[in-house]
């Protein structure tokens, strides 16, 4: 039996404020399912997401991945976007390919440059130079190129205009390896719901809901999009 | 894994270093030209010299002032580097890379290591090239053959293991440094706002306590156990108890620091 990707014990992140950004989340979720990670602001989307990846730590609970807590070996199995850019900016987009080359053996060096080809971003491009667009289409690209077990995308289409939106949708669903787990969290959920098996609904840190996008239309007769309004209505 | 950090490492602070050192290397020779130039206008044009003087002594001066930025700069880059990668939104590539967080401490600490040696190399190297004449070359080699024989040091061996044990008391002390400035690093990042300040306001403080224990053990040692080193030459002192001593407490420091950098690190990354 496979091990689930993900999998939350009572998770709880609480940050210097006191409240809770995530209470008590117990959540398995199995490989190979393009998952939405869906809330309001401040429901705990981005907390999830760096506590997967060891860049913050609980306050108590336990997350595994793959059965691994997060660590070394996790790290080398996740492939993580964050919602803003953190490459260093006087390197070239070459220097950055060859860096994600030397630590990730999962790295495809070539699949990497033919999209940079079809983007139109020469190698030799220092990052500082780029564009905003350009510089998160880069980050991007680094993703979706290694053949990860499980990768995090926190907002890869906030921010950005309609026909990139279209660009970074079709580059994730062509460039994942189907056995792979993507959990995307993302506030725009009209744009991506056509492309996701599962959603998870988070709010106040508290999961509301963890179902597959056939059931909740079949059950609400909704899409998802009409769904999350009437769910998360102010 | 170790190896590509160092590389990466070393990689990303020589493009500020290669020009660092390019420049003290070609102010070196300029200022050495300027002493000649001051000297020559002293001999041949004295009644100018109050207006031509200026030229060479701005070169001197600036030589100086780059001598002085030159030291705190190799601190200020390594530091910097170090707190942007580990700390700042560099910290999301940094930490979300396969290697653990002992392993990228050890990289930056040996990487910084490195750098600042070859960095105290070039200004002792352009100091001397600045200062050194083909006479004082001469005594100058006979002013450490003749300290050399006060320390005892009268054969190769004797020369080789003393060198050896100057270089580790370098290196234990210049890691002993670095130590002391990522552990204050990896304090500072716990608080949720100003993590850079809560770093200096530690290591301010740690410098205070690090000079009270430095003179109350100073202290200790000139009331207590003073009279058991009466009967033992200077030298032998130097060279059999300080030195040893040094280096086991600067390596022994610095394996404490960057231990609880590591820990603060792993279990308590705040990246926020």
């Amino acid at each position: 039996m496979q091990l689930p990707i993900i999998e939350c014990r009572d998770l709880t992140k609480c940050y210097t404020n006191g409240s809770p950004a995530l209470n008590q989340l117990t959540i398995s979720l199995p490989p190979g399912r393009i998952i939405g990670l869906l809330g309001p602001n401040g429901s705990g989307k981005t907390t999830l997401i760096k506590l997967i990846n060891g860049l913050i730590q609980p306050t108590s609970g336990e997350i595994l991945i793959n059965g691994m807590k997060p660590g070394a070996d996790s790290k080398a199995i996740v492939s993580y976007l964050p919602d803003a850019t953190y490459l260093n900016s006087w390197m070239k987009v070459d220097d950055i390919l060859h860096y994600f080359q030397d630590f990730y053996k999962d790295f495809d060096i070539h699949k990497a440059y033919d999209m940079l080809k079809s983007l139109g971003v020469p190698p030799t491009a220092r990052l500082k130079h780029l564009s905003k667009g350009n510089k998160e289409k880069v980050q991007l690209i680094l993703v979706m190129s290694r053949n990860a077990a499980l990768y995090c995308l926190d907002e890869p289409i906030g921010g950005v205009d309609p026909a990139a939106r279209d660009f970074i949708l079709r580059t994730i669903i062509s460039n994942y390896s189907e056995n792979a787990t993507i959990l995307l969290s993302t506030h725009l959920i009209y744009d991506i719901e056509h492309v996701l098996d599962e959603v998870l609904f988070l709010q106040n840190g508290i999961l509301r809901m963890y179902n597959s996008v056939d059931n909740i239309r079949q059950q609400s007769g909704k899409s998802v999009d009409q769904f999350f309004r009437e769910v998360f209505r102010c | 894994m170790l190896g590509k950090l160092i590389k990466h490492d070393f990689k990303a602070a020589a493009r500020q270093f290669i020009p660092l050192f390019l420049f003290v290397i070609l102010m070196t020779p300029l200022t050495r030209f300027s002493f000649w130039f001051s000297d020559f206008i002293q001999e041949r044009m004295p009644e100018y010299s109050k207006y031509l003087e200026i030229i060479p002594n701005t070169v001197i001066c600036s030589y100086v002032v780059t001598m002085i930025i030159f030291s705190m700069a190799t601190v200020l880059i390594l530091a910097t580097h170090f707190y942007r990668s580990m700390v700042t939104r560099e910290g999301y590539l940094t930490h979300t890379l396969p290697v653990t967080s002992m392993q990228l401490i050890g990289a930056k600490t040996f990487v910084s290591v490195i750098w600042t040696i070859l960095a105290i190399t070039i200004g002792v190297l352009s100091v001397l090239a600045l200062l050194i004449t083909m006479n004082g070359l001469t005594d100058f080699g006979k002013t450490i053959a003749s300290s050399l024989k006060e320390f005892q040091i009268q054969s190769i061996s004797e020369f080789i293991l003393f060198f050896i044990e100057l270089l580790m008391l370098m290196i234990a002390s210049i890691a002993f440094s670095y130590g002391k400035i990522f552990f204050c690093i990896s304090i500072g990042q716990l608080c949720k706002d100003h993590k850079l300040l809560a770093s200096f306001g530690i290591y301010f403080g740690l410098n205070i306590l690090q000079r009270f224990v430095t003179n109350f053990g100073m202290v200790f040692i000139t009331l207590f156990l003073l009279d058991s080193f009466v009967s033992m030459k200077a030298e032998h002192i130097l060279r059999y108890l300080v030195m040893p001593s040094l280096i086991l407490m600067y390596g022994g420091m610095c394996a404490i620091f960057l231990a609880i950098s590591n820990q603060m690190f792993k279990k308590h990354l705040n990246l926020q």
